[in-house]
């Protein structure tokens, strides 16, 4: 160390070490009883929390266990039931139910095959007198 | 208060029945001067007080991890510094806020603060002290002010002996240069000190 180096040695040596930070009154007498009470707190916040995780998980598996009530078979019969009540009430007609499907022109055959299948659409020749009115 | 031997504290802590009243006078032996290292490093009493609120919780909570390889004020101070050097990252990083922000409230706190008293020199030593790398500030209040060895201080900050010579020189050499920037010499300090007693 060179000749500023003495110089810092001898200014520090004559800095007092004494501490230059204070606390507020009464701050060490009252800090034990502090850090105990939030020691509580934060084990209390840590089981509480603990809890909250075992909850979810039982309430998880429950849903995992019970899920066949939650079926695609039920979901279906109820959105059936929908579908009919918006029909019958009259609040969606023919056309806004075509609409909704993905391929109307396909259901709109299939509607019409079913429809004709009562008429007798052979190609023999009509009796004639079934063409007598 | 009559302070209690570590042993005595740690049969009082491994204790259930006595465990609490083991806890407070854990408290009560060391929280002067696990206090004084944090607030060199956090400068601000508010933070120190949080700062040092964690440390005890945290070592209450690891405490039958204490092996008594080393004596229970190290491995506290060992805690405590780990918790200051954490908390003045966690403000660095603080998102909205850029870290000369943190690092003007800690000088500001130096100048204006009611829980600060010591002179002018005082004052601008812990300037000047505020102006190094934190992990450097940490090396040189541990053996400047605390008077430690070398020894515990290894075991306190991790760090080998050679690399801690190593970072006190450094930082007596930085603040050497500060002091010779701020025109600080020995006959100004004489005088101040002069004035003082007078």
């Amino acid at each position: 160390m060179g000749t500023y180096g003495c110089l810092i040695i001898s200014i520090m040596k004559q800095i007092p070490k004494h501490n230059i930070y204070k606390v507020p009154e009464g701050y060490f007498e009252a800090l034990p009883e502090r850090i105990l009470r939030s020691k509580k707190t934060k084990a209390r916040q840590v089981f509480l929390s603990r809890m909250a995780a075992a909850a979810v998980l039982v309430i998880g598996i429950a849903v995992f266990i019970f899920r066949p009530s939650f079926n695609e078979a039920t979901l279906q019969a109820e959105m059936d039931q929908e579908v009919e009540f918006y029909i019958n009430s009259g609040i969606w007609n023919a056309e806004d139910v075509l609409s909704f499907s993905e391929n109307p022109d396909e259901l709109l055959d299939v509607i019409i095959a079913e429809e004709w299948a009562s008429y007798n659409l052979s190609d023999d020749p009509i009796p004639v007198e079934e063409l007598d009115y | 208060m009559v302070p209690i031997s570590d042993i005595e504290l740690l049969e009082l802590v491994k204790n259930p029945v006595t465990r609490d009243q083991g806890f407070r006078a854990l408290i009560e032996n060391y929280q002067e001067r696990v206090y004084g290292i944090i607030r060199k490093m956090v400068i601000i009493h508010e933070d120190a007080d949080d700062v040092l609120q964690n440390t005890f919780i945290k070592a209450f909570k690891n405490i039958n991890k204490f092996k008594g390889d080393s004596s229970l004020f190290t491995w506290l101070y060992r805690i405590a510094t780990n918790e200051s050097l954490n908390f003045l990252k966690k403000k660095k990083r603080h998102f909205f806020f850029p870290i000369e922000d943190h690092e003007k409230a800690m000088e500001e706190h130096l100048d204006h603060s009611s829980h600060i008293s010591g002179d002018e020199i005082q004052k601008t030593l812990q300037r000047l002290i505020l102006k190094l790398p934190e992990k450097q500030r940490l090396v040189f209040n541990l053996k400047y002010f605390e008077d430690l060895s070398y020894e515990e201080m290894s075991v306190i900050t991790d760090t080998s002996i050679g690399a801690l010579k190593a970072s006190y020189h450094h930082a007596i050499k930085k603040i050497e240069n500060s002091i010779k920037l701020n025109g600080i010499h020995d006959g100004q300090l004489q005088t101040k000190n002069n004035e003082q007693q007078n």
